[in-house]
């Protein structure tokens, strides 16, 4: 079994060399597809001290200042907040976060505990991403994706009492399988399948769908080794066990809950997921290390011009109201699309139409802080997401820290639906957490007796970005128009990319942005 | 872009509220739990899929409110979310029903989150009941009908 092996020799990799080594492990043995990440960018010829603009430090800014620099640009980048990162954000103890409308929130998080309100997750195959982690020194860890111990809930079915993921997911493939290996048995798919295609796809029915040798489904041993024992087995006198009974197809099927039994299988959740150790920033920081000193913190830009000759800014400086200027050859421009839009600008017709095509999702995350890791003492779980109907959508439960003692925060909720962001949006701090509370009670009851803080972030409310990432309406039409380089400007950034909301969409944009823009200074 | 399976989702016909509610103690940022009574609105946002709200009132103040702000006075960051108080492009209803149902530049498009009867209440509430806007409520059901895009 080549494929047992190799996975045995991947988890000792992981074991004993940490996942960055788990990870050159993996894509030497070729279990990775390529990305379209080629590697570290290279910039030849001598761009002769042209001067670049660049709008935006964030991740996109920032891999665009880093690679410009050494390949010997004159860089200079504008940032509205006060420090780097953009959406690569994570809020700590100490930290206050002042959404619009004014309400400020304070976080108090005990110690190191975190939540990152925008990325938090990274796939695997986001070889740019991890590529920059390893460059430049940002530990890595899992990031648990799945956990089979933990929850899908629906508030309408078994009286709202949330059910294990592994029961959920073992009796819904076991039952599928079953009714699959019976109609191919009693000769209902024969159009469909060879007789050598029938014998073997019922044997790896009962093999994957723990079926027996009637291929049914059914409690027992068998079973009850993917969905767990009635009574686990034990040692002594009373070691032996019991086997646990199956929820009926029926009940499954019209819980809805196999709605989230692929999540975990999406391209972009597949385990193993990674997240830096101590917060989603690590990337943020470790970038602002190299290029700090190119970036002018506090800075809106109100203005962008071009001509023939150059690129002229005009930005406000956000603690004096004074306004500045400054000029560059050429301009990288990742200031997001629905802040773009806002801006006194004399970008080209078409350029324009491509902003203005592209609108902000909304989206809601609480930070929830608790005395004790309740999740892990009082249930077995460790990591991974519980999936409820209830307008918090999920709970996803720390990867790092496990098994200690003290206050824990966890996720607690991350919105997608529409009129659920929208309505969390309008609420004010206050009243998000209360309504987190609520619903994370009905899968935790704990909750209430072990509460210690929290923070949310609504992004339409996050003063910097309006909205969580960006949509195209219409992206055949107008998406070729905002990659294009606009005279003197190029844009990047997720949205400018096919891996919208996702950082590595933010690099790989920027990277693509820089290479066709040095290609014009170089070679006209 | 994210594609996710979701639940089907049906009513959520009764909430249940256990005893959760805050007071926030504003010099510390650390709240108590101690009961949670909602308020009839707030019975009523999550009251189902979707936006369960159906008076232009409470439209605006469960939705739109959060980037044009609860008097209608809009924000300012980085980007603007602009004031509709007081703003003279609300005078006639079309305007704002071409915006809530197909979306304007960074703004996203309502056309899927609210019916034909909410559009018109909440356009309706922009005119006529919002601060110191005093049109006269002149949106229709059937307008917003003819108006949603194809």
């Amino acid at each position: 079994m080549e494929g047992a092996t190799r996975r045995s020799a991947l988890a000792l990799i992981g074991a004993t060399a940490g996942s960055a080594a788990l990870y050159a492990a993996m894509k030497s043995i070729r279990h990775v597809q390529p990305s379209s990440y080629k590697g570290p960018i290279r910039l030849d010829g001598d761009p002769k001290g042209a001067k670049v603009l660049i709008l935006g430090a964030g991740l996109a800014g920032m891999v665009a200042a880093l690679e410009l620099r050494s390949a010997g640009y004159d860089v200079e980048v504008l940032e509205y907040r006060e420090k780097a990162g953009g959406r690569c954000w994570t809020l700590r103890g100490g930290d206050t976060y002042t959404e619009l409308g004014g309400a400020s929130q304070k976080v108090s998080f005990k110690g190191d505990n975190y939540i990152n309100p925008g990325p938090w997750r990274i796939p695997y195959d986001h070889h740019g991403v991890l590529d920059y982690c390893q460059r430049l020194g940002v530990q890595l860890e899992p990031f648990i994706q799945q956990n089979h111990n933990a929850y899908i809930h629906n508030s309408k079915a078994f009286g709202g009492k949330p059910q294990r993921f592994k029961h959920i997911a073992t009796d819904y493939r076991g039952q599928t399988s079953e009714l699959l290996a019976k109609a191919v048995d009693q000769n209902r798919l024969d159009d469909m399948l060879t007789s050598e295609d029938r014998e073997a796809l019922i044997e790896s029915l009962r093999a994957t769908g723990a079926l027996d040798d009637t291929n049914s489904y059914k409690a027992g041993d068998l079973t009850s080794r993917y969905r767990g024992f009635g009574k686990p087995p034990g040692a002594g006198f009373n070691g032996a066990p019991s086997a646990s009974d199956p929820i009926s197809l029926s009940e499954i099927l019209q819980s809805g809950m196999w709605g989230r039994l692929a999540d975990a299988d999406l391209l972009d959740h597949q385990m193993p997921m990674f997240q830096p150790v101590g917060g989603m920033d690590m990337i943020a920081q470790a970038f602002a290390r190299e290029v700090g000193d190119l970036i002018r913190f506090n800075s809106k830009v109100v203005s962008l011009q071009q001509d023939d000759d150059g690129v002229k800014v005009a930005y406000e400086d956000t603690r004096t109201g004074d306004t500045l200027t400054a000029q560059a050859d050429w301009c990288v421009c990742t200031v997001p699309f629905s802040i773009l839009g806002q801006m006194d600008h004399n970008l080209s017709p078409e350029l324009t139409a491509a902003v203005n095509n592209v609108f902000y999702r909304g989206s809601a995350k609480w930070g929830l802080e608790f005395k004790r890791r309740f999740w892990e003492q009082d249930e077995h779980i460790y990591g991974g997401i519980s999936y409820t109907d209830l307008p918090i959508e999920m709970i996803s439960y720390p990867s790092t820290g496990l098994f200690t003692k003290g206050p824990a925060v966890l996720l607690g909720g991350y919105t997608w639906d529409d009129a659920q962001a929208y309505e969390f949006n309008a609420m004010q701090p206050e009243d998000r957490i209360k309504w987190a509370l609520e619903f994370g009670s009905k899968l935790h009851p704990q909750y209430l007796e072990e509460f210690k803080t929290g923070v949310s972030v609504v992004w339409h409310k996050v003063p910097w970005v309006l909205g969580c990432f960006g949509i195209w309406r219409d992206k055949e039409a107008h998406y070729a128009n905002a990659v294009k380089i606009d005279n003197r400007v190029v844009c990047a950034g997720e949205h400018v990319s096919y891996l919208g909301a996702w950082l590595e969409g933010a690099i790989e944009s920027s990277l693509d942005a820089i290479g066709r823009l040095h290609d014009k200074v170089i070679n006209g | 872009m994210r594609h996710q399976a979701r639940f089907p989702r049906t009513a959520l016909t009764v909430l249940a509220f256990s005893a959760v509610a805050l007071n926030m103690q504003a010099d510390q940022g650390i709240p108590e739990i101690t009961s949670f009574e909602p308020t009839p609105l707030e019975k009523k946002i999550f009251d189902g899929p979707g936006v369960t709200v159906t008076s232009g009132e409470e439209i605006y103040s469960t939705l739109c409110a959060g980037c044009h702000m609860p008097k209608g006075e809009g924000a300012v960051g980085g980007g603007m979310y602009p004031a509709l108080a007081g703003n003279d492009k609300l005078e006639y209803p079309d305007y704002a029903v071409f915006i809530v149902l197909n979306g304007y530049k960074a703004m996203p498009s309502f056309a899927h989150t609210l019916s034909d009867e909410q559009v018109a209440a909440v356009v309706n509430y922009l005119q006529s009941g919002l601060g110191e806007n005093s049109y006269e409520s002149a949106a229709t059901v059937e307008q917003v009908e003819l108006s949603r895009p194809q």
